[in-house]
């Protein structure tokens, strides 16, 4: 089943060509990369799929409405990340029970919780962010760049909860700069490189030949629009 | 609606938990008092002096919510990308500025109930000291009149949205609202002097349409006449009033409207 299908998407940016007829699906449980250098085309499509970017063409039809995880999301400040959560479930109709559920998830203290988003560290406020997306069970995570400001610990956390909800059924988009991470995570990883998605590669062991492997693709697709 | 009423509560505890709005907030309680300073070296008139001073303030908080308060908290949502956090819940870009509209013009609030309470106890301390010198019924006119000079400033909250929905971040949003507000003190002295033959005569009139197109535009924030006619604590007209709070409100929606328009059609990249 398809949890997300996007058919011939295009955006252009002034003169700039953003996305070119862009197509994709991704099915329930599976968790797909987009792997790209700067400019791609990687956040213009996470965008478009949200509706935060309006399209010139193509079509989008998901089954559920997607959470979403900006690159160094900007959470408000002067909020606790128990405000920010409770809000997210009582405005979803989601029970409030999750709110401790998952700031306990991840390791976000009772004291912490109560204190101004302002005071938090780097990776904390990453984590609050990543709890913001997670609390509600979505179907469908659309991640970009989620890994931004995370040290090795946390980005090796946040990758085993990510793996767990896909687990769990969560189809997932994710866009990065790391090829490792792609590697542990997803299932499939389409290159892309001037709006286009080039290549898509699936991945089988999940081992540091792929990783190779995507370095050296994406390299060769990078130099050959340039 | 559920979206839009905790989306509404959830901008005023962001506005409240703002350290500038305690401020603020604070300082309302003392400014009242502070007035009673400059009025006790008049001597006659007291009472109006003393309503004078405290519209003067009333316009200076307002404006400082506005720009400090108001401005920033739009701004970043718009060019930090905070606004994605709400969009995404999902909810739609109409509910999502109704929303912060609402919550915004709900931050005055709380303010206007601090700056009343202030002011009528310092009415009333003034009255204990100058009696006769304050006119019998002087704190209802002025109480009248705070109600009706705030109008003018939810019209222009609502002005503020409508240059949020293009701008790209707050120098944007500032530099034009600034621009905004101060036509809308200047314009009305200059079609004042307009009325004047010698200076009608000098003036093109090309001149003089694009003042009065303008001054159409933009929303009446000195509230002359009305505040005038509060502080000599003259009878106001109620097809007046209705007429004062019928054009600011509509022109709020109108405003309002507008940038949302604009808002639906922009890209949040």
């Amino acid at each position: 089943m398809s949890c997300l299908k996007v058919k011939n998407l295009s955006k252009r940016f002034g003169k700039d060509m953003a996305l070119e007829q862009v197509s994709l699906q991704i099915e329930k449980d599976e968790a797909v990369g987009l792997l790209g250098a700067n400019g791609a085309g990687k956040s213009t499509l996470i965008k478009s799929i949200l509706g935060l970017i309006r399209p010139d063409s193509g079509t989008i039809n998901s089954i559920a409405p997607p959470a979403y995880l900006a690159e160094l999301a900007q959470l408000p400040v002067s909020l606790s990340a128990l405000d920010l959560l409770t809000f997210k479930c009582r405005s979803s109709n989601h029970p409030i029970s999750a709110v401790a559920a998952s700031l306990d998830e991840f390791h976000l203290k009772d004291k912490a919780r109560r204190r101004p988003i302002r005071t938090y560290s780097k990776g904390m406020r990453q984590r609050t962010a990543l709890a913001l997306t997670l609390c509600t069970q979505p179907r469908l995570i659309l991640l970009d760049e989620p890994m931004s400001g995370l040290d090795a610990l946390g980005r090796a956390e946040t990758l085993s909860i990510l793996k767990q909800r896909n687990h769990q059924g969560a189809a997932m988009l994710m866009s990065s700069h790391i090829v490792s991470d792609m590697v542990q995570l997803c299932d499939k990883v389409l290159i892309m490189a001037h709006g286009r998605i080039c290549e898509e590669i699936t991945i089988n062991s999940h081992s540091l030949g792929e990783v190779k492997t995507l370095e050296e693709r994406l390299k060769y697709w990078t130099e050959l629009n340039q | 609606m559920t979206k839009f009423y905790f989306l509404t509560l959830f901008t005023l505890k962001e506005i409240y938990s703002q350290r500038i709005y305690q401020i603020l907030t604070g300082m309302l309680i003392v400014i009242p008092w502070l007035m009673l300073i400059p009025t006790s070296l008049f001597m006659l008139d007291i009472g109006k002096v003393f309503i004078d001073l405290l519209f003067l303030c009333l316009h200076g908080w307002a404006l400082v919510y506005i720009f400090f308060i108001a401005s920033p908290l739009l701004a970043r949502d718009i060019e930090q990308g905070s606004c994605h956090i709400f969009l995404t819940l999902p909810m739609t870009r109409t509910q999502y500025y109704w929303s912060r509209f609402a919550g915004i013009t709900s931050g005055f609030i709380p303010l206007l109930i601090v700056f009343l309470a202030s002011s009528t106890l310092a009415f009333a301390f003034a009255e204990s000291i100058w009696g006769s010198y304050i006119q019998a019924g002087a704190n209802t006119s002025f109480i009248y009149g705070t109600l009706l000079i705030l109008l003018p400033y939810i019209a222009l909250t609502a002005v503020l949205f409508m240059i949020a929905s293009s701008a790209t971040g707050l120098p944007e949003i500032t530099v034009f609202l600034f621009l905004i507000w101060l036509l809308c003190w200047t314009i009305p002295p200059v079609l004042g002097a307009l009325q004047e033959t010698e200076v009608q005569n000098s003036t093109p009139d090309v001149i003089v349409l694009v003042i009065k197109a303008v001054h159409q535009l933009l929303p009446d924030l000195s509230s002359s006449e009305i505040s005038l006619g509060l502080a000599h604590n003259y009878p106001l007209q109620s097809l007046q009033v209705i007429g004062y709070c019928t054009h600011h409100l509509a022109y709020a929606l109108l405003a309002m409207l507008l940038a949302i328009t604009i808002f639906k059609r922009r890209d949040l990249s």
